[in-house]
């Protein structure tokens, strides 16, 4: 029988939906008798979601940088 | 595969050689595609890999056929860049090969019998809109951002931002889908670590 340590191990993988056949079931049989668990695995999962949508704001490059690039891979039509 | 309708729309203007359109690629990726350049071939040659790799992309986006996504195809390009730099300057990568023991949490979170002690506590701001409203905790994440290990930033990006599969992001870093799972835990983690704080005292 799974216990809380061994759950937070695996559940990335269990939010990428790696598992399958006993171990799935183990997991599912754990999450539904333990609600901290259950927290722990929400709590990761709105971490990632969040993490995702402002890593998608933040490594974002802006129009000088795109500029000095294009320049050294096409200096006659850096300007255009 | 379909691609979402506005990256058709740019892809169209890529094939034309519309140069504003390859700008606003680069704009788009430029720094991700250094992210993972850095994780491959590491920071001394990560920004002239990845320079060589947009000249590639640039080459050769009028044969770009959609079989994968854009994002999927640049990167590609950008890893095998990194990996031939690599063997060039006869280096091993920076990832070498990580210990695949799971990462903990705090030791004192667990009983003796794997239980949870100090559980998970509740959080006021419950959603990624919600979370993503308040200014400090944003700062506080862009900052976790920043500082997670190179190999960490390149996972987390490829698997939660442009959503490549483990296996996909397995073969591009050059490691083994385990590793990369360990990786993406790590990297989760130290989200989850950050923004609990934030929860429990207010400050990052």
């Amino acid at each position: 029988m799974l216990n809380c340590r061994q759950f937070t191990d695996l559940a990335s993988d269990d939010i990428d939906l790696q598992h399958t056949g006993w171990k799935r079931l183990e997991i599912r049989a754990h999450l539904m008798i333990c609600r901290h668990c259950r927290r722990f695995r929400r709590h990761l999962d709105r971490s990632r979601q969040t993490g995702a949508a402002l890593a998608q704001q933040l490594w974002r490059g802006d129009d000088a940088m795109a500029d000095m690039i294009f320049s050294r891979i096409n200096p006659s039509n850096s300007g255009k | 595969m379909s691609l979402p309708a506005d990256d058709q729309e740019l892809i169209r203007r890529l094939k034309m050689g519309d140069n504003n359109a390859f700008k606003q690629l680069i704009s788009s990726y430029h720094p991700k595609l250094l992210i993972v350049a850095r994780a491959i071939v590491g920071d001394v040659f990560a920004e002239d890999v990845t320079q060589e790799a947009w000249s590639s992309i640039y080459k050769a986006i009028a044969k770009f056929e959609g079989r994968s996504s854009l994002s999927t195809w640049m990167i590609q390009i950008v890893s095998n860049e990194a990996k031939s730099r690599l063997r060039r300057e006869k280096r091993h990568s920076s990832f070498g090969d990580i210990d695949e023991v799971r990462p903990e949490l705090d030791a004192n979170s667990f009983n003796g019998g794997g239980h949870w002690v100090n559980p998970p506590s509740h959080w006021d701001i419950n959603t990624p809109e919600l979370m993503l409203q308040e200014d400090q905790l944003r700062h506080c994440i862009e900052h976790t951002l920043t500082i997670l290990p190179e190999n960490q930033k390149a996972v987390f990006l490829l698997r939660d931002v442009e959503q490549h599969s483990l296996e996909t992001i397995a073969e591009q870093l050059s490691l083994s889908e385990a590793n990369v799972r360990v990786i993406l835990h790590r990297a989760r983690l130290q989200l989850m670590k950050t923004i609990n704080h934030y929860q429990e005292t207010g400050e990052c």
